[in-house]
Formats: C-alpha cells, sequence, structure tokens
C-alpha cells in the first residue's frame, strides 16, 4: 500500500528512565528506529507528536519531549494511566514498540527569537515544554532569558530530576522548582515543608522574600508565578500541565500584564487516528491532532469550552 | 477523486430489459446493489443479477460500507521475539461497481472523499474509492423524510455519481458524469443515443420528484446563525429526548468517525477499525476521566453543528444529504428537518 499513514514504524527501547513512582508513575523511553534511514528521515519539532503502538494493546499518543537538536533518538515520558501505558511500563530495554507520526503543530520558535521565554509546568505537562526549552537551551544565544517554572507534588514527583538539578547551576537559566504544599486539613496548609525547600508567602506571594537565587519553593504553581515575576516585555510565557493550574497560571500572567498572544499552551483530547480522520479531538471546526495541539491563548479564546 | 476527471456530458438511454444484460457483462467488477430480505431493502453484493430490485424508495443504510466497510482490519502483526514483528497490510481491494444508490448516498461518497483524500491520504478508503464506480438511480418517489433540496442536493444530483440513470419509462436515460462512468459503457447495442423525447422525460422526472419533496428549508445563512446558537439553552430540549444510542450516526452517509483497536490472539494480532459515534460518552473520554463532552447537550450540539457549521467552516458544504434516515430510525423520534427548521427559524 502506498504511504499508509497508519503504519507505525518499529522501534526499539534504548534506554528507560524511572522518572516519578507510585501508582501514576511516570517513566521516559528512549527509543531509535531499527531502520536507521528511519530515524535521520523522522524530522520533528518541539511540541509534535507521535502514536506510539503496543501490538496487543494498541496506541497512544504522546508528546515527543525530546528535543530535536538531539539526532539519533526519540524520547517519550509515560504516565501509567490504563491499558497501554501500563503495559509501556512493564516493558525493558530492547523491546520493540511501533512509532508513526510526527504529527500536528509546533510552537512557533522561529518567531519567538530574540524573545525571552518562560515556561510554566506542573507533572506531566512538562514533557512537551521539555522539548522546548532543550531546543533552545541548544540554540542560547537566539533568545533571551530563560526561565523555567515546574512543580510537583512532592520532591519524588519532579521528574528529570538530575537535568533540572543541573540547570539550578547554570547562570543563564532562571529555574523554579515547587513542591506542593500539603493541607493538613480542610483549608490549613501544613506548617510542614520538605527540608530545603522556601516557603513562599501564600497570602502574598508578589511579596515572598526570598534568598537570591532561590530555586527551590514550596507553595503552588500558580503562585510561583507570582513571586517569579516575569516581566511581560517582548516575553512568551509556555504553560502545560492539568487543567485546574493552567487556568490560574494564565490568571496570574494577565495579573503580570501578559496578553492572551503572549502566553502559549499544548491540548491533549482523546486521540485515535492522529491525522484528523476519525473526527473525535475536534473542539468545534478544529482538530487538536492536526491543527493543534500547540495554541497560542488567543487562539484558544476563539474556540467553544469543549476542551 | 471523481469530481476531478469530468466528461464532456454524454448521455444514452438503456432499455429496462438491456439493464440484467449490462450487469451480467461487468464480470470483471464485484457488483453491490439493491435487494428486498423480507421487507428490507439492503444493498448486498450481487451474485445473481436477477435478485436486483429497481423499485424501492431507497435502501435502509446507504452503501457507504463499500468504501467505508463497518468493520476492517488495518493491519496484521505477527509477533516472533523481543524485537521482531511482521507488521502487514490488507491485500488491494476489488475492483466494484455500486448500481443503484440514490443520489443523496452517492453525494454523502462525495461528502467522505474530502475527509479522507486531503492531507494525510487514507490509503484504506482512497484505494476502496478508487476501485469503485458509482452507478446512481435517480428518485421519482422520495421517502417522506427526505429533504435533500434543502441541503444543496436533488433527486438527480450528480455529486459522487459515476453514471446516472433516470428511470423514464421502459428506459433508463443515461448521463456520464466521469470518465471512470464511461469506461463502462463499452456495448453500444445497449446504450443507444437519445432522442428528444427521452431527454423531455427525464427533465419531467426529475422536476415530478423535486415537486413532491416540497419546499426546501432556506438555509442559506444558517452556519452562520449556528455561531451565535452555541449557548446549551437552544439544545437542551432536544438533548433531553436523546438517549444516546448512536442509530443516527450509524445510519448516516456522511457520518465516518471511527475507533481503532488492537485485538490480541496471542501470535497474531489484528488491528481493527469500526464505525464510532460521537453520541457516546466515551467517545471523548479521557483516561483520567475528564470529559470535554461530558452530556448529551455537548453531544447532540455537537452532531448538528459538525454538519452544519463545522464541516461547511472547512469545506464550505453542509455534511447532510437530507436522506432522512436518521429520523426514520430515531427511537426516539428525533427530527432533524424539523430541528433544523426550529433553529433556522428561531429569533435571535
Ligand atoms: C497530544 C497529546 C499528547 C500527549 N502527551 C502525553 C505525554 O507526553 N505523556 C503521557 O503520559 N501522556 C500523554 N498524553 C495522554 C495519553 O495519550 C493517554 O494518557 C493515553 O492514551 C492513555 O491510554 P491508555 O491505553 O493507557 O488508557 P486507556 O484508558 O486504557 O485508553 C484506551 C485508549 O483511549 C485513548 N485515550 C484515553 N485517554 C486519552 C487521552 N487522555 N488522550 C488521548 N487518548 C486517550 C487512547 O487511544 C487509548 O489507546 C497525550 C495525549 C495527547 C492527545
Ligand atoms: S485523532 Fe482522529 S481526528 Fe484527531
Amino acid at each position: 500500500m502506498k504511504s499508509n499513514p497508519y503504519m507505525p514504524e518499529i522501534a526499539v527501547i534504548d534506554d528507560i528512565r524511572q522518572e516519578t513512582v507510585g501508582p501514576r508513575a511516570i517513566k521516559t523511553f528512549k527509543v531509535s528506529f531499527k531502520d536507521d534511514r528511519l530515524q535521520k528521515g523522522f524530522a520533528y519539532k518541539s511540541g509534535q507528536t507521535a502514536m506510539v503502538s503496543l501490538f496487543g494493546k494498541g496506541e497512544s499518543m504522546f508528546c515527543i519531549t525530546s528535543s530535536p537538536t538531539k539526532k539519533g533518538y526519540l524520547e517519550f515520558s509515560v504516565m501509567r494511566m490504563g491499558k497501554v501505558t501500563s503495559a509501556l511500563h512493564e516493558l525493558e530495554e530492547g523491546d520493540a514498540i511501533g512509532v508513526r507520526g510526527p504529527y500536528g503543530n509546533d510552537f512557533p520558535l522561529e518567531q519567538w527569537k530574540g524573545k525571552n521565554l518562560v515556561f510554566v509546568g506542573g507533572g506531566i505537562g512538562q514533557a512537551p515544554l521539555r522539548s522546548v526549552y532543550l531546543n533552545v537551551l541548544d540554540n542560547r544565544d537566539d533568545y533571551g532569558d530563560v526561565s523555567i517554572i515546574y512543580g510537583a507534588r512532592t520532591s519524588k514527583d519532579l521528574s528529570y530530576k538530575e537535568e533540572l538539578f543541573d540547570f539550578e547551576k547554570r547562570p543563564d537559566v532562571n529555574l523554579s522548582l515547587c513542591l506542593d504544599w500539603k493541607f493538613a486539613k480542610e483549608g490549613m496548609l501544613d506548617e510542614e515543608a520538605e527540608e530545603g525547600w522556601f516557603k513562599i508567602d501564600m497570602k502574598d506571594p508578589e511579596k515572598t522574600k526570598a534568598p537570591k537565587g532561590t530555586t527551590r519553593f514550596t507553595g503552588f504553581v500558580p503562585q510561583i508565578v507570582l513571586v517569579s515575576k516575569p516581566k511581560p516585555k517582548n516575553t512568551i510565557a509556555i504553560t502545560c500541565g492539568p487543567p485546574i493550574m493552567i487556568k490560574y497560571v494564565v490568571e496570574n500572567l494577565k495579573k503580570l500584564g501578559f496578553s492572551s498572544d503572549q502566553i502559549y499552551t499544548t491540548l491533549e483530547m482523546r486521540m485515535k487516528c492522529g491525522i484528523g480522520k476519525c473526527g473525535r479531538c475536534n473542539i468545534g471546526s478544529t482538530y487538536v491532532c492536526k491543527d493543534g495541539p500547540v495554541f497560542s491563548l488567543t487562539e484558544l479564546e476563539k474556540l467553544p469550552n469543549e476542551y | 477523486m471523481t469530481s476531478s476527471n469530468k466528461t464532456k456530458q454524454e448521455c444514452y438511454v438503456i432499455k429496462k430489459d438491456a439493464v440484467k444484460a449490462f450487469l451480467d457483462s461487468l464480470s470483471d467488477y464485484t457488483l453491490h446493489a439493491p435487494v428486498r430480505e423480507d421487507e428490507t431493502i439492503l444493498f448486498k453484493e450481487i451474485k445473481n443479477t436477477d435478485d436486483i430490485i429497481y423499485d424501492f424508495s431507497n435502501a435502509v443504510k446507504a452503501p457507504k460500507d463499500v468504501v467505508m466497510p463497518q468493520t476492517e482490519t488495518m493491519l496484521t502483526i505477527t509477533k516472533g521475539g523481543k524485537d521482531s514483528l511482521v507488521v502487514e497490510e490488507p491485500e488491494s481491494p476489488d475492483k466494484s461497481v455500486v448500481f443503484g444508490i440514490r443520489p443523496c448516498d452517492a453525494k454523502g461518497i462525495a461528502l467522505l472523499d474530502q475527509i479522507f483524500y486531503e492531507d494525510k491520504q487514507d490509503t484504506y478508503y482512497v484505494q476502496r474509492r478508487e476501485n469503485t464506480t458509482i452507478i446512481a438511480l435517480a428518485c421519482n418517489d422520495p421517502h417522506r423524510n427526505c429533504f435533500c433540496t434543502s441541503v444543496g442536493g436533488a433527486p438527480n444530483g450528480k455529486a459522487g455519481c459515476d453514471l446516472l440513470f433516470t428511470d423514464i419509462g421502459d428506459a433508463y436515460f443515461v448521463e456520464v458524469v466521469t470518465s471512470k462512468g464511461k469506461k463502462l459503457i463499452t456495448n453500444k447495442k445497449l446504450f443507444k443515443s437519445i432522442s428528444e423525447a427521452d431527454k423531455k422525460a427525464k427533465n419531467a422526472a426529475h422536476k415530478e420528484a423535486t415537486r413532491k419533496l416540497g419546499d426546501a428549508l432556506d438555509l442559506k445563512n444558517f452556519p452562520e446563525k449556528l455561531e451565535k446558537m452555541f449557548g446549551e439553552e437552544f439544545w437542551e430540549k432536544y438533548a433531553l429526548k436523546c438517549i444516546g444510542c448512536g442509530a443516527c450516526a450509524y445510519m448516516c452517509p456522511t457520518c465516518y468517525c471511527f475507533d481503532i483497536n488492537d485485538i490480541d490472539y496471542k501470535d497474531v494480532v489484528k488491528r481493527v477499525r469500526t464505525w464510532d459515534s460521537c453520541q457516546f460518552g466515551n467517545y471523548t473520554m479521557h483516561t483520567s476521566g475528564h470529559n470535554p463532552r461530558p452530556n448529551k447537550v455537548n453531544r447532540v450540539r455537537n452532531r448538528v453543528l459538525h454538519k452544519f457549521k463545522y464541516h461547511v467552516d472547512n469545506y464550505n458544504e453542509i455534511k447532510c444529504v437530507g436522506c432522512g434516515r436518521c429520523t426514520t430510525h430515531c427511537p426516539v423520534n428525533m427530527n432533524l428537518k424539523a430541528i433544523i427548521k426550529e433553529l433556522a427559524e428561531k429569533e435571535l
């Protein structure tokens, strides 16, 4: 059959990294196509996705979390959720999977050259952002200030730990890691925080007086945005995470003066075909699999609220 | 796509008693045509052309499955060792002829083409479509729920057709619509040149069928109007009635949503696709439990908007052919034409 878009190519798992543990554990799979030519021909951009097959279980869509600046492999970070993702978590190095793609649009990195970038991620939402900031850091001179805000529930729930801890030492990355405040009882913040993680002023985050160079905070991601106070001038903010986090991150970015066309996110919908045929990922007349998953807030505000 | 290879209008007549000989001559093709089983009219693969019926309003289901089967195997995967997998595609489909499809259902296929040929071509669909020749039979006796003329169609519409036959008494008037259709006109003993009287009879038949359909709805500005009617208050009434069975989608000649699943037979895995429907709650449900269209009101609205607004946004054409099957088969008597009429006439 001539160029069947549903045909997965066989890729082999070269490395598996256990990012987090627990019922919703995350693993990062580093894979490469069996056929070297395919590997070279698989040209993707930051923000694009791919359909991963585990034959007998099915297919699932994942964003490609590696940066296209790194050749020879792809990385997917997979949270254990249901049938396919749980079965993927059982795989070992050397096992084969199917991959088709890349799909969808990408973050407009060309347009962003010369601008400051603020990444705001939470949980598995960091996966798509990672491809972008790794890409940007490999082309560091093309961009202004780079800030990364990333939150997880506890220090055990942080993905890409080593990489991020390395960024703490980089003068050209402004990093803010954040662990969630826990609630002692309803409405009451637990005073306990993990050692070495600076507690922000939850009532008035903007008043938080952290020692210069602090990279580890206790609070919530949207509040860290107010602590970090990125200046909107010539800046783009890119956010991805749980819907509730995105909602408040956007609210706080707007409070700081960001306009809708300066805020980007990447969406998730249930997907099957990945190429605009099966119908299920529409928001109005937009298909997230091919017209997305990357949207500016300006674009999103024009769509019906069905995502 | 058929629409791209239009030929200059060429017409013939074929005597009714010669049609069997014509269809029998198509032995290189798998033939699909309407047959009567008990009281039901169905499109079936024809072994004996005597089984074909010519006098009917329309089949229960459109012959959409000739180009988009309800279930099809996309890939067969044979598992070897740890990293050894053989992934095979199905064999190319046979060449087929669909005879007796109504113009509405042929237009349904033309609307499917828009989706499946666009961008990354859906090879399964495209191969079937390329191998399918469509001989439509103009409608002389529309069903009570038909409304093709309201949605840009006609009882003698040519969209999606390769040949169009019109019943003119003791013969069929044959219009050659595409070069693919022309290829079937080989035996000039069967296909004779037309007379003025034949032409008149054809036009009269079309006029009479159109008359029977009654007044068409005015949907000129309807898609833009729907833009302002997203609010749930417009849809609650209809959604309350809906039981989410999906019959409308399964009967619809233009619905095309599908699901893909793996069936694991231990050593062999089959990746299968099946028709699906946006009327089912699971259709959009994430694993996390989050559902962008959690309620019937979201889903009923999506179906109507997809057909009368979203598809128009993307392809500039209403994605409904007015066959009325969704209405005929709805277990709770939802009437799409009535809904559209009500919404189109509503004061905002
Ligand atoms: C554009 C995009 C990017 C994504 N990126 C990532 C990522 O980087 N890391 C990650 O862990 N997850 C990601 N997801 C979510 C991931 O695809 C789902 O968690 C996964 O498909 C669930 O499949 P399952 O078989 O484990 O669950 P089950 O509930 O058993 O799912 C069965 C089938 O439903 C479909 N499905 C169910 N939920 C979703 C969903 N939320 N999104 C899409 N399809 C779904 C799939 O086709 C799946 O095969 C992404 C989703 C999209 C749409
Ligand atoms: S995933 Fe099939 S249309 Fe988008």
